[in-house]
């Protein structure tokens, strides 16, 4: 076997892979998203873009689009932040640094369905501690719109904050020493530091983790399928929760498809302003 | 202060779940109780254990996610061989394809990838849960191993051709071990994903002797009745492996995590 | 010995791989009849028997018995995905809402011929046959039912029978006030529909599923108010029945609406001997309509003609007045044929008998499972306080008309 046929056998099997079982669906959603096909009523049929236009005057769709922009943008901003604080306390010499660092990798490796069961108890209304701890009566934080999304949002935030702090706490490893000694020298004060120094230099860092964030952020299921499943009045439905509604719980496949495509350009946007954040950020 | 921080931080981290064995471990009568319990009891877990089909999901998790791994190992360590050795054409874009393959929404290809699983025949079959796993692993399970081998001295690889060693035997004899460590890495991250991925598992698998870990829990409860303790039991059942797992292997995964979050 | 582990771990992958690509061995045999349901909690064993009976009754037939996912939505995405794609499956149970939808899918067998309309409405309590008869022919068997009921704490105040009579006992109450599953999901469609009923209102015009009534307005707004008005706790905007239950029981509720089974769980707590079960209410006070639940007993339109007879004869023997009495004593399901009501052998079922005469089926229409997607979310808008009823009841109707309006 020559060194060329063997490079391109090599890679054959995951080109393959990654062609039949994610480019082609992604192609097959677009495709079935131009039908009208409804599982249950044997429904099959061409029709264009009415899916489409439907979905621009659809306001289920757009309020869907809202919650997940919301919970994108929140969840990431208190991520970044919580995160650059666990960072800098990992990076110190503190002592406990070691015990952090354990804890941390604790609500990265609980399954998300575990988490969200754990703090839909953590958030009953008669029996949750968070609810005690609130102290005010009558408080339903996952029956009550709005506040519910936030609710969400927290349970996000648990389990991915640490995943943000190890990638700050790389990138704040990878800065070398010698820039803050000559920080040192100059007499300047910690937060000086921090701010003249640390962040500039970590916020490539800081873009590739909100990056990987909020693609992960934008197809948030899990979490909300368990706690509410969209619920109260649809203000916690984000775009996967209807997509997976319409299409596998009332087969409805063209304008789930739709959805789901609709999705998929969410992230290609929220990857190009990643790609263009990292970008700027680096220079 | 700073050790109070580094305190405080872990215990935001640590204490939902203490939270969720301690409500395990209560007697089933105090589950509504929010104070220390009067004693500790094992029957959430005992009961967890034998009405329910955990045991199974268990099984059924161990089975798909060791699956995926030797798979996505295997044809993840090839190609990343290639990337990293035999420079094929269109290099650039591979790597690029399978970057953006990590970025693709499950929602966005679930439907689809159901009317083509049943196609198959592959509904409610193992195959059609580790196919769409492996797939979507490979990127990750590409992107450490293109790396590992890379930071291998490519002497040896000269080396070894010269010595007569086909591209495969080089691979198995010379990379393989070398890069060990960082296969371990890869294959921790792609079990733990596959442990975890409840979308495709819900919507793929549907005979409840077929669940996987995820489904059971999520989908514990009957028609009406839900019982608490048991589902805080098998919850704690399913994370504990992988708790002890992540602290084991902490040093591992936190280089996989971060693992091109700095260098770009 | 670290090669040794590997060598261990890949023979290990390697085993687990090759089990997996055996897969499952597809059922071959010819004279097999495959049935789905659900498994019933608790002791395995009556319900086996049960099936032993039929094996040993029809020895040319290999009866399989399947579970299939107990939550409904759950199930019907899997019902969807066996019946479209033709897996093997010959008898199977279905909810009381699916049937039309299967029969306009053509999944479900006509077996008018061997379940006539005239014997199911002289068998079977009238909502459960109105649910299985759509298009005037028989698409199912009623096996077992479930119907809304309300529980009341004796030792606190009368059962009420009318909305206003229910507002002023939770008021009075020192234990707290009504609580009902108000979480947006099926069960919270199945609260809403007792309501209108109890206002008088109607759910269908002709094949039209209508919900934007004055009726249905008055119904929700007060609804609404048990919740703005401090009647039901602001729990109950997430609560399903088990939320429900667990409040019931550790009293902090005088009253709950519910489904039989929490009856048989509120037997084992010291409420025991301090509740009562009745009609939920209504506005005049007549007794009110429970919404119906429950499960039939479907036949496969793939069903070969050889088969045909063995499936029915399962069918109706798994639905025969024996069977669902061992279902009712075993396993709490509440029959669905009349006469096991009148069985003194069996005295919660004495309870239910008014109830369940008095019960009613939510819309039965090929869309309904649609229908109550767009209800859910604009119910529980309502409940939750963010839409003004008659705000929300257009919305919802306008989406309705829609959904009908397309897959006509």
């Amino acid at each position: 076997m020559t060194t060329r046929r063997a490079a391109i056998g090599f890679v054959a099997p995951a080109l393959l892979a990654m062609a039949v079982v994610a480019a082609y669906p992604i192609v097959a959603a677009v495709w079935l998203s131009l039908h009208r096909e409804i599982l249950v009523f044997r429904d099959h049929r061409f029709v264009g873009f009415a899916n489409w236009s439907f979905l621009l005057r659809d306001g289920r769709f757009w309020a869907a689009l809202g919650h997940t922009t919301y919970f994108v943008l929140v969840a990431v901003a208190v991520e970044l932040v919580l995160g650059l604080a666990f960072a800098m306390l990992l990076h110190g010499r503190a002592r406990g640094r070691g015990m952090l660092r354990a804890a941390v990798l604790v609500p990265w490796a609980v399954p998300t369905v575990v988490s969200a069961k754990l703090w839909a108890w953590l958030y009953d209304p008669n029996h949750g501690l968070i609810t005690h701890l609130l102290g005010v009566r009558e408080v339903n934080l996952l029956g009550t719109p709005v506040i519910a999304l936030h609710a969400a949002i927290v349970v996000d935030v648990w389990k991915t904050t640490p995943f943000v702090a190890l990638v700050l706490l790389a990138g704040l490893q990878s800065i070398p020493e010698d820039v803050y000694r000559a920080a040192r020298v100059d007499g300047a004060a910690p937060f000086q530091t921090f701010r003249a120094i640390t962040l500039p230099l970590l916020l490539p860092t800081v873009a590739v983790a909100a990056t990987f964030r909020a693609l992960d952020a934008v197809r948030v299921f899990d979490a909300i399928f368990v706690l509410t499943d969209g619920g109260p009045a649809n203000t916690t439905e984000t775009l996967s929760i209807y997509a997976y509604k319409t299409m596998l719980r009332l087969g409805d496949f063209g304008y789930g498809a739709t959805l789901s495509v609709a999705t998929f350009l969410v992230a290609l946007v929220i990857a190009g302003l990643g790609i263009s954040a990292q970008r700027r950020a680096s220079r | 202060m700073r050790r109070l921080l580094a305190l405080l931080s872990a215990f935001f981290c640590v204490a939902p779940f203490l939270w969720l064995a301690l409500t395990a471990l209560r007697p089933p009568e105090e589950l509504t109780r929010l104070g220390v319990p009067s004693r500790l009891s094992v029957s959430s877990f005992v009961s967890a254990l034998r009405d329910q089909p955990l045991p199974r999901a268990l099984l059924n998790g161990l089975l798909v996610s060791a699956c995926t791994t030797v798979f996505a190992v295997a044809i993840g360590s090839l190609a990343a061989f290639s990337l990293a050795r035999l420079r094929p054409p269109g290099r650039d874009a591979i790597l690029a394809g399978a970057l953006s393959v990590s970025m693709f929404p499950p929602i966005a290809t679930v439907g689809p990838l159901y009317v083509l699983l049943r196609a198959l025949g592959l509904l409610d079959h193992w195959a059609g849960l580790i196919i769409p796993y492996t797939t979507f692993s490979l990127p990750l399970a590409m992107f450490l191993l293109t790396r590992a081998f890379e930071d291998i001295p490519e002497e040896l690889w000269r080396a070894a051709r010269v010595d007569g060693c086909s591209p495969l035997q080089a691979l198995w004899r010379v990379h393989l071990p070398l890069a060990a460590p960082a296969i371990a890495t890869t294959a921790l991250l792609v079990f733990i994903a596959a442990w975890n991925e409840l979308l495709y598992a819900l919507t793929f698998l549907s005979s409840p002797e077929r669940r996987t870990v995820p489904v059971a829990i999520a989908l514990f409860s009957s028609e009406h009745a839900e019982p608490w303790g048991e589902i805080a039991a098998a919850s704690t059942i399913a994370t504990l492996p992988l708790v002890v797992l992540a602290l084991i292997f902490q040093k591992r995964i936190v280089t996989g995590l971060t693992a091109g979050a700095v260098k770009g | 010995m670290a090669r040794l582990g590997r060598r261990a771990a890949l023979g290990l992958g390697a085993a687990l791989a090759l089990s997996a690509c055996r897969g499952r061995r597809r059922l071959r045999e010819e004279r097999s009849l495959v049935l789905l349901h659900q498994p019933l909690w608790g002791d395995v064993a009556p319900f086996g028997a049960l099936l032993d009976e039929f094996r040993r009754a029809h020895p040319d037939v290999r009866l399989v018995a399947r579970a299939v996912p107990s939550a409904s939505d759950v199930l019907h995405q899997y019902l969807l995905t066996t019946l479209e794609g033709g897996g093997e499956v010959d008898v199977f149970v279905a909810d009381a809402i699916w049937v039309p939808e299967f029969a306009r899918t053509g999944w479900i067998a006509d077996v008018s011929a061997e379940f006539p309309e005239r014997e199911l409405r002289r068998d079977f309590v009238g909502a459960a046959a109105d649910t299985v008869l759509f298009d005037g022919r028989t698409w199912a068997l009623p096996w077992w039912t479930d119907v809304g009921v309300l529980y009341t704490r004796t030792d606190v105040t009368d059962p009420p029978h009318t909305f206003d009579g229910l507002v002023a006992a939770a008021r009075r109450s020192r234990v707290g006030g009504y609580v009902f599953q108000g979480r947006q999901y099926e069960g919270l469609v199945c609260n809403a529909y007792e309501v209108i009923w109890g206002f008088g209102g109607a759910t269908m015009d002709g094949a039209r599923i209508v919900v934007d009534t004055k009726e249905a307005r008055e119904a929700l707004s007060f609804l609404a108010s048990l919740v703005r008005d401090g009647v039901s706790p602001r729990a109950v905007t997430s609560a399903g029945e088990e939320e429900c239950r667990r409040t019931f029981e550790s009293g902090r509720a005088a009253l709950m609406r519910n489904w039989p089974y929490a009856w048989a769980e509120l037997q084992r707590t010291p409420l025991r001997g301090r509740v009562a079960m009745t009609a939920v209410p209504s506005r005049d006070g007549s007794a009110g309509h429970g919404c119906l639940g429950g499960w039939q007993l479907a036949m496969s339109a793939r069903v070969p003609a050889w088969k045909r007879p063995f499936a029915t004869a399962l069918m109706r023997h798994l639905s025969s007045h024996a069977a669902q009495e061992t279902l009712a004593r075993v396993y709490g399901r509440p029959p669905s044929r009349r006469a096991l009501y009148e069985n003194p052998a069996l005295p919660t079922l004495a309870l239910l008998a008014p109830i369940i005469e008095h019960a009613r089926p939510r819309p039965v229409s090929p869309w309904y499972p649609r229908v109550s997607d767009v209800l859910q979310g604009e119910l529980s808008a309502i409940v939750s306080g963010i839409r003004a009823p008659h705000e929300a009841l257009s919305r919802a109707q306008r989406q309705i008309d829609r959904l009908a309006g397309e897959s006509a």
